[in-house]
């Protein structure tokens, strides 16, 4: 039976909010605790500017569309996987957060604004849990894992509030466009953190047979 | 935003941006506490009324009213067929209006109702969604986006740094756009055809200009970062706001008709179940 548009209906979506963000707050938890060099920030200027540049790639990442076999799809959260796997889960919440925010503000908050924070918070849960499982098993699992519950915790409140019907609609475009902005977020970072790599051992290779002529 | 700022000087766009803000607040909450349509239609209409007040632009919203309109229609004959809500004032909601497919067709007609009680309730979650569009579209007329910053670091429990990042970011959107634009004109000139190919082709051709933004962001943000901290970013707690603001007798008159009219509609429902369907 659905709890419809009212206080009811939003009070149960929002108390589901929170519930993604503990959720968040325990992954997060326990990705800080067990990879501290990758997943502990510090909230300095430097961070505070990449999250705000990162954010408005993801607000921009909103207006690349790229034609989908049932709708077009926009990579507005693609930023928020890139940021969570580069940069640490904290800064891809927040990025994630932001990137929702912005970009359902360049939208015309069409999509209903009382629900722009469920999406919120149901944004910065999954690319948290998008990069725990990449962490404890493999990309191929995270994006399939973040395409789901990406899926089920944007969709979740309307079925609380209107009931499924007209959310299996929905559900195509939906799961095509996660699984988009998953795999393209997850994959950027890895080939970056691949090329800084390669990089970083180039530069040593260059400076090494230099240093040997300076011997001889 | 489906409309753009726009600085004008009418009664609405002079009124300080915090009281904008709180008329906006209640009456997004008024929109959802509210299930009676009727009592939505009064509110859709002081709405409009404020609109027309700020010289709000309607032709603009066409498009929006129109994709929207489509979409209310499929929720509420959804609605109408599925659901049957308990209706305060109504004596049988779930009473059929019309039948889908109606009674002439043979074999199997009557069939699929749409219940009055159903029908009513997807109006008014219609009626909702327009209610808060339209209240949204004329405070981002009416307000600029540095005001809305400023609302946003005025807020007693959130962070200025907080609201640092969230107008920073807005400011820097068209920035990346035109990033994203000089790379796909540069993969162009490789040769790439972003429009052809398979579902999958698109998205590799996408995704290969995504590396260089993203890089490209990265860098941009080392610079920012450095500008910030040349001109003292995060020394100090305590922040100065660049423009004061001074509330006038006419921002009062509209935080007193906003915070009392969200008051009213919570005791009038609570008391005697004004605005329930």
């Amino acid at each position: 039976m659905p709890l419809g548009q009212g206080a009811l209906g939003l009070g149960v979506s929002y108390g589901l909010a929170v519930c993604y963000l503990l959720l968040m707050r325990l992954l997060g938890g326990i990705l800080s605790k067990q990879y501290p060099e990758e997943h502990k920030v510090i909230w300095d200027t430097r961070t505070i500017s990449r999250v705000t540049i990162l954010a408005a790639v993801s607000g921009a990442g909103a207006m690349i569309k790229i034609p989908g076999p049932a709708t077009t799809i926009a990579l507005d959260a693609a930023a928020g996987y890139f940021a969570a796997s580069y940069f640490g889960w904290p800064i891809g919440a927040t990025v994630a957060a932001i990137g929702c925010f912005l970009a359902n503000a360049l939208g015309g908050f069409a999509s209903w604004f009382p629900m722009v924070p469920i999406y919120m918070c149901a944004m910065a849960f999954t690319v948290t849990l998008g990069v725990f499982v990449a962490k404890k098993t493999n990309i191929v699992l995270a994006i399939i894992v973040g395409t789901i519950v990406n899926t089920v915790t944007c969709l979740g409140p309307w079925v609380i509030m209107i009931g499924p019907a007209l959310m299996i609609a929905l559900l195509p475009s939906q799961l095509i466009g996660s699984a988009v902005n998953a795999a393209v977020g997850l994959t950027v970072a890895q080939a970056l953190r691949g090329a800084q790599k390669r990089g970083k051992r180039d530069m040593e290779e260059y400076i090494e047979p230099e240093d040997e002529s300076l011997k001889m | 935003m489906i409309v753009e700022y726009e600085s004008k000087q009418t009664s609405i766009h002079k009124l300080d941006p915090r009281a904008k803000f709180l008329w906006l607040v209640a009456t997004i909450v008024i929109s959802i506490i509210w299930t009676d349509p009727v009592y939505l239609l009064g509110l859709g209409l002081v709405t409009v009324v404020i609109g027309f007040m700020g010289g709000f632009p309607w032709a603009k919203m066409k498009g929006t009213f129109l994709f929207l309109l489509i979409i209310t229609a499929i929720i509420t004959l959804v609605q109408g067929a599925t659901y049957i809500p308990k209706v305060v004032w109504l004596a049988n909601p779930e009473k059929a209006a019309f039948h889908l497919i109606p009674g002439w067709v043979p074999a199997i007609g009557p069939a699929l109702p749409l219940r009055i009680g159903g029908l009513i309730y997807g109006v008014c979650m219609a009626l909702k969604v327009f209610v808060v569009l339209i209240a949204i579209s004329v405070f981002g007329y009416v307000t600029s986006p540095s005001e809305v910053v400023q609302i946003i670091v005025r807020l007693p429990f959130v962070s200025y740094k907080s609201g640092f990042v969230v107008s920073a970011a807005s400011k820097f959107v068209p920035v990346i756009q035109m990033q994203m634009a000089t790379l796909r004109d540069a993969e162009r000139s490789k040769g790439v055809d972003f429009d052809s190919g398979s579902f999958t082709d698109k998205v590799k051709k996408t995704t290969s200009m995504l590396v260089p933004l993203f890089a490209n962001a990265l860098s941009m943000a080392d610079t920012m970062a450095l500008a910030m901290e040349s001109r003292a970013f995060g020394y100090s707690k305590n922040f100065t706001l660049i423009r004061p603001y001074q509330m006038r007798a006419s921002d009062w008159l509209m935080v007193v008709l906003s915070i009392g009219g969200l008051a009213a509609s919570i005791v009038f429902l609570a008391v005697f179940k004004m605005g329930a369907l």
